[in-house]
């Protein structure tokens, strides 16, 4: 079977003060996924904690709702098993950035999908986060194209965007590249980007005006 | 001595587009029914209490409360759609009853009150995949189905198997259970002439389809050199639709009865003794016929019909079954069966050319299928003699 975002096996489970019928229904799912549970009834210092692939928490649990447990800043896909539907435990569940959730009590299934849901939740938070993080690149790439090539705002973005769609990186990566390396950033190297016509763009070349169409990408 | 009655649910549609399917599994759980009432070995009666929920959904649930509340059932032989199984497992695992499940499915579902005794995927369509990967290497397979989770799940494993090894999946057309009308569908295999065709239908739907097949290979020739695949086809559906509108066909199940075992010859003679010479028992006849037995000794075993104590029992038995040694896995509560592909030949008989070397144990989830897949796909003549149990 080729390998897949949906295989869970090997990965490695970090379950928080479970209630012993919980814990068994983990345990006995975690096994027929291939996977090995451990579970603690403290919490571990973060650098064990992010040793793991995913995290479990008792939503319901006194002792993890202590200010000093927090785990939000752990980046890992998180679980939340909720019993209390009141408001403030739910809140507390959403405080820590859990990424799924499953309803207690625990039964035969159920964690399987809660686990790909999870794990491709955090996938899209860690990519928007990485994004929104490289995003004052971006502005100073374009900064830069402006001040060195003498071209427009519209088009030093025209030429960034075109840059990562031929290079298929994203524009914050090839933003940064071209901060780091000003011979990347001078017309020779350019002037194919600058001319690239993207699909849709009805234009060619960096004199042309605002690309409306494309910007919301940013 | 009178023997004590138990009351038994048997819910399998009977009527509706997979009747023909349900009465063969209602065949196969009343005869293990009936043998162990006539056994001095079972010091009670399994008494059937038989509902036709006609494959309505709503009807599975009312059947299934009706046995539980009013006949006070704690154990029920049936389904074989996973929608009528899921449909009533709430009910089941609410009142603490189990489910003998005897269908085929697939898989990613593991309750701790239900049995599943029909083969899990990796005993099923992992194996068809890798005769095609290995037969068939660089050709697209063009899947045409059922409209419903479990062609879904088959057409998702296929195409995640299939990725990067042969051809991949050309297409993937899905039709209304029940559905008939196929033109449309024949028309685009003519059109993008496929290698391989793997068919997920099921009931009168796939019948309509084998016989529509066969008209069009008069006009195109070519049909008759695609290699065709089934997961469901089936002895009694072969007599149903007539040889010529499957010969060749490529099944993979754990049951055939072409099987060579004394247990099998034994079975068979027994099913036809009971249900008359010309019926026709299938590999959903012969789970169910498990179901029953395992229900029956595991009640004997554990001296009560307690699903707990029940269960218990079960996980410690071993039958040898027609199709060979089977027992339940206690890991995921689904059976080792031993995975075989047969050829339809020409004279309507599905003939094993080759089977695992011995029972394979039950993956629903696929979390070890790299596994079998390392083990190799060995010609069942070049297997003789070898069987790795457990």
């Amino acid at each position: 079977m080729a390998q897949s975002n949906l295989l869970v096996r090997g990965l490695s489970l970090c379950a928080l003060f479970c209630d012993p019928g919980d814990r068994s229904a983990i345990e006995r799912q975690s096994h027929r996924l291939g996977m090995a549970p451990t579970f603690h009834e403290a919490l571990p210092s973060s650098d064990a904690l992010l040793s793991f692939d995913l995290l479990v928490i008792d939503a319901d649990n006194g002792t993890v709702a202590a200010p000093r447990y927090a785990i939000a800043e752990i980046a890992r896909p998180k679980i939340a098993l909720v019993g209390s539907e009141a408001p403030s435990r739910l809140q507390w569940a959403l405080s820590q950035e859990v990424t799924a959730h499953l309803q207690k009590p625990i039964r035969s299934q159920g964690l399987f999908s809660t686990i790909v849901f999870a794990r491709e939740r955090h996938a899209q938070l860690v990519g928007a986060e990485s994004r929104a993080q490289g995003r004052r690149f971006v502005v100073s790439a374009q900064i830069a194209l402006i001040r060195e090539l003498a071209i427009d705002e519209a088009s030093s973005f025209r030429c960034l965007r075109n840059l990562a769609m031929n290079t298929h990186k994203t524009i914050e990566q090839v933003s940064v590249e071209l901060l780091a390396d000003p011979e990347l950033r001078t017309r020779p190297r350019l002037q194919a980007h600058l001319d690239f016509q993207a699909p849709g763009d009805g234009r060619s070349g960096p004199s042309g005006s605002a690309v409306a169409p494309l910007r919301a990408r940013r | 001595m009178t023997k004590a009655s138990i009351p038994v649910g048997i819910l399998y549609s009977l009527t509706g587009f997979y009747g023909g399917i349900g009465r063969e599994m209602r065949n196969g759980a009343l005869l293990a029914c009936e043998e162990a009432n006539e056994s001095a070995a079972y010091p009670f009666r399994l008494d059937p209490i038989e509902f036709d929920p006609g494959g309505s959904l709503e009807a599975y649930q009312r059947h299934c409360r009706a046995l539980i509340q009013e006949r006070s059932v704690r154990h029920i032989i049936g389904c074989y759609t996973s929608a009528s199984r899921k449909a009533i497992l709430p009910m089941i695992e609410g009142h603490g009853c189990l489910l003998w499940q005897s269908a085929r499915y697939e898989g990613f579902e593991s309750s701790e009150n239900v049995l599943y005794i029909g083969s899990a995927p990796n005993q099923n369509v992992v194996p068809l995949m890798q005769y095609v990967r290995e037969s068939h290497s660089g050709d697209k397979i063009y899947c045409v189905g059922s409209n419903y989770v479990w062609a879904w799940e088959i057409n998702r494993i296929v195409r995640e198997y299939m990725e990067g090894a042969v051809g991949g999946v050309t297409a993937e057309r899905l039709v209304p259970m029940g559905d008939a009308s196929f033109d449309h569908i024949i028309r685009d295999i003519v059109r993008t002439r496929p290698r391989v065709l793997l068919n997920t239908l099921i009931g009168q739907s796939a019948y309509s389809f084998y016989r529509a097949w066969t008209e069009a290979a008069k006009s195109f020739p070519f049909l008759n050199e695609v290699t065709k695949l089934s997961l469901t086809l089936t002895e009694p559906e072969i007599r149903l639709v007539g040889t010529d509108a499957v010969r060749d066909y490529v099944v993979s199940s754990v049951y055939f009865q072409s099987i060579a075992r004394a247990e099998n010859q034994s079975f068979l003679e027994r099913y036809r003794d009971r249900f008359g010479q010309e019926s026709c028992p299938s590999v959903d006849a012969e789970a169910a016929y498990l179901s029953g037995l395992f229900l029956a000794r595991a009640i004997a075993e554990a001296g009560t019909t307690d699903v707990e104590a029940v269960k218990t029992a079960v996980y410690r038995d071993r039958i040898e079954a027609p199709q060979g040694p089977v027992w339940i896995d206690a890991d995921n509560n689904h059976a080792y069966l031993t995975p075989r592909l047969a050829r339809v030949s020409d004279d309507g008989v599905l003939r094993t050319f080759w089977e695992a070397p011995g029972p394979v144990k039950p993956d629903p989830f696929l979390t070890w299928v790299e596994r079998y897949e390392s083990g190799g796909f060995r010609p069942a003549e070049r297997s003789s003699g070898q069987r790795q149990e457990g």
